[in-house]
């Protein structure tokens, strides 16, 4: 479970760097939200190597917009999410989303008796099948269930009331077992 | 009703998280909706055990470096010096070449043509890591403008060694190979770099070698595209966008300067600086009409002004954000009463 947490003392430090132009701070900071940055991309698009680039791209724009709003970041955790957010809408607005491509990639004749793989193929249905529910719906769940997100912190990188947020979060639920029930 | 249970819900989900109560406390204590609240709960479990993504291991090595490559050249010089960056560079091409040299020691004695064997192996093969130390051998030994002649070579070969590995059904190897495919025309990109300071003509001319290189490649992967194993398609799109971004970054350094510069064809690019400021092309959804009661005052790049962050609605397939009869909720107002305890 990710701890709830403003930007820590830590970020702070590398995030003052940072903004000086300090690759290398900048680097530290990537490295520890470099995992559920890539892991709520990965489950919103479903494809593992766009969700490696695209994670690359939500830094880069990290980068470049520091100079400019490091003294209003009250919360790094939740402007990165909200960064990979527009990442995301920038993905689905080009010809790339469209190619099926970063559909979920099919289970059959993969089986395998290695747990690694089997795993893969658990993250890549669950992918597919959190890729399919409307966009609002898919960040809840990414948010509350994949990364852990409390009600408060989800309504905070959506700009939404928490109240919104638990509508939301029983709408995808309530859509998601329709889907798993399916797949059995 | 539905937005009790959304409570309801939400309590429980709340409660079972800060390990305050067991799920089957949780189902006791509404018993009206107990069927529900167990389907709900039982969905949840499933999406934690599905939950366990992480980055690859080989990403995870290579991509801080990578990132701090692609960040805009004035900070970064800012942060490391020239000299370092250079001792840097000297150091990893004298620890190439020694390796290298170790390696063509004891090649030399178990068997002469083991080298020349290396060079039709693949990434993951026995032989392969013999193959890679004679192309970092061959890097060494040539200045920087040589570095991008041989980065367009290597690239070649990686390309080459993509579809192989493709057709052979080599998913894992597959990864390897097109992680070394972005790594390689990152270096090209950046030798290029370094002529350019140097000899900004001589690095014109290199861009267009660069740049009509990548070109073909993207060409070739994109043909083959259809041919490969659909478990492969997503590695071999990969590879096609690392080509397309190399190309980009050649254009966005060269285009301008080179005689007759442009691009050599007319392959379609995608913009990853695709800024997204641009008008959404749909309407408008409840997240978009609900701003949060002191919600984060941060820029967000790539946001809209008028709504920051606000969960506009996308372009993904089923991007609706309006449920059939479930418009926008009421504000209750107020923390969640139902939820014993506070936020820590």
């Amino acid at each position: 479970m990710t701890p709830s947490r403003n930007t820590d003392s830590t970020d702070q430090i590398l995030l003052a760097r940072a903004t000086q132009g300090d690759a290398e701070a900048f680097g530290d900071l990537y490295e520890r939200y470099l995992d559920e940055i890539q892991r709520y991309v990965f489950y919103r698009v479903a494809n593992r190597f766009d969700a490696e680039d695209l994670t690359e791209t939500v830094f880069l724009k990290a980068w470049e917009a520091l100079p400019r709003v490091e003294s209003s970041i009250a919360n790094l955790r939740a402007w990165l999410y909200r960064i990979a957010q527009n990442v995301i809408i920038d993905y689905y607005r080009t010809a790339r989303a469209t190619s099926d491509l970063s559909a979920h990639e099919p289970r059959d004749g993969r089986a395998s008796p290695e747990t690694q793989v089997q795993d893969r193929d658990l993250q890549q249905q669950l992918a597919g099948l959190i890729r399919s529910l409307d966009a609002n719906l898919q960040q809840v769940i990414v948010c509350r269930f994949v990364s852990g997100l409390s009600h408060a912190e989800t309504a905070q990188i959506m700009g939404i009331k928490e109240g919104y947020v638990r509508v939301l979060q029983l709408r995808a639920l309530q859509k998601l077992r329709q889907m798993l029930e399916k797949e059995r | 009703m539905r937005n009790n249970l959304a409570d309801i819900l939400a309590s429980c989900l709340e409660s079972i998280e800060r390990g305050e109560r067991t799920l089957e406390e949780c189902l006791a204590l509404y018993p009206e909706h107990r069927e529900d609240l167990e389907a709900l709960l039982g969905a949840v479990t499933a999406i934690r055990e599905g939950a366990g993504f992480a980055p690859r291991p080989s990403f995870r090595l290579s991509s801080r470096e990578r990132l701090l490559r692609r960040l805009p050249e004035r900070e970064r010089a800012d942060s490391i010096p020239r000299a370092r960056q250079r001792l840097q560079s000297a150091f990893s091409k004298r620890v190439a070449f020694l390796w290298a040299a170790v390696l063509v020691l004891a090649v030399a004695l178990v068997g002469g043509g083991t080298v020349y064997a290396s060079a039709e192996a693949l990434p993951g093969d026995f032989l392969f890591p013999v193959k890679r130390s004679v192309e970092d051998a061959r890097l060494w030994l040539s200045d920087d403008a040589g570095d991008v002649v041989l980065g367009a070579q290597f690239v070649q070969v990686r390309v080459e060694e993509i579809q192989a590995l493709a057709a052979a059904g080599r998913g894992q190897d597959l990864e390897l190979a097109v992680d070394m495919l972005s790594q390689g025309i990152s270096a090209s990109t950046e030798a290029l770099g370094a002529v350019a300071r140097e000899d900004p003509e001589r690095a014109a001319q290199l861009s267009l070698l660069l740049e009509e290189s990548l070109a073909v490649h993207s060409e070739v992967l994109n043909a083959r595209l259809d041919t490969v194993p659909e478990q492969a398609r997503p590695a071999i799109q990969h590879a096609i966008n690392a080509s397309n971004r190399g190309r980009e970054t050649v254009q966005e350094l060269f285009g301008e300067e080179r005689p007759g510069g442009g691009p050599p064809d007319e392959i379609p690019v995608i913009d990853p600086a695709l800024p997204g400021g641009g008008p959404p092309e749909e309407k408008p959804g409840p997240a978009a009409t609900q701003q949060p009661g002191g919600g984060p005052p941060e820029e967000v790049p790539g946001s809209r002004p008028t709504h920051p962050g606000g969960g506009p609605p996308e372009g993904a397939p089923g991007a609706a954000t309006q449920q059939p009869g479930g418009g926008p909720p009421e504000d209750k107002g107020g923390p969640p009463t139902s939820v014993p305890g506070g936020k820590p």
